[in-house]
């Protein structure tokens, strides 16, 4: 099993945008730093926005976040995620709306990322806090930053 | 708590992100609440035809679940950070199972 945490699997891949004209196009931004980064292939970004017509808006799991993906079987080539704070939020028809948060995943093996869902749901534990917090972000060094603050507030208690 | 292991399966479309998600926040509360339980994701097409004895899962797939599951209780997360809510949830499906 994979040691990574939530901040060794996002990396680098943030993004801050003030507004986004729809939910696919949040998405889309999202899945693009996985695209960029070869942590997916082109066509899983496609997936997570058809899974969630097909599906539903399950992937809004908390208040305010979001966390689309699609099948590891969709093109998944390695364990990552990226994270999108939307300033102005945008809708996805979910009981959690509006979204400021949108955390893309892939993975290409069902079980490599328990430590990673570990902390998202020490985080999601207070979404409500999480996205006040980081929504006053207004560049990815400050969204980074701001996470990686929470985090260690988390921590300790 | 439950004499008998409880077979609980959790769901979200894929069965894979969210449903391993809550396989984990699951397996904690029932280790918290001393449960002997196993329990195990599906996909939204497998986990209605699962005898399970709880399904976990999110309202959009609970409402097609409660038309056609094999399931003996359903209990619906809204929020997947809120612990204490989903811990109350299952303990009172428990119960209903149990009494």
């Amino acid at each position: 099993m994979s040691a990574a945490g939530f901040l060794d699997v996002i990396g680098d891949r943030f993004q801050v945008v003030d507004e986004v004209s729809s939910w696919e196009e949040a998405v889309r931004l999202a899945g693009s730093m996985l695209v960029r980064d070869g942590v997916v292939e082109p066509k899983y970004v496609d997936k997570m926005i058809e899974v969630t017509k097909e599906l539903g808006p399950y992937a809004v799991i908390a208040p305010g976040v979001a966390m689309p993906h699609a099948r590891p079987s969709d093109g998944a080539l390695k364990l990552g995620a990226s994270l999108l704070l939307v300033r102005g939020s945008v809708n996805f028809g979910s009981h959690n709306d509006p979204v400021r948060i949108v955390i893309a995943f892939a993975t290409p093996d069902k079980e490599a990322h328990l430590q990673f869902l570990q902390e998202l749901a020490a985080l999601l534990g207070r979404a409500d806090d999480l996205v006040k917090q980081l929504a006053v972000s207004h560049s990815k060094e400050e969204l980074a930053d701001s996470i990686r603050n929470f985090m260690r507030v988390c921590r300790e208690g | 708590m439950a004499t008998s292991r409880l077979r609980v399966v959790t769901a979200c479309g894929l069965g894979t992100g969210t449903a391993l998600y809550l396989k984990m926040v699951v397996e904690e509360i029932l280790r918290k609440l001393n449960v002997n339980a196993s329990v195990e994701t599906a996909d939204s097409s497998l986990a209605p035809t699962i005898e399970a004895d709880i399904i976990v899962t999110a309202p959009d797939l609970a409402e097609s679940f409660k038309k056609r599951s094999r399931a003996r209780a359903i209990v619906v997360v809204e929020n997947y950070g809120d612990k204490a809510s989903i811990e109350a949830k299952l303990r009172s499906a428990i119960e209903e199972l149990n009494g």
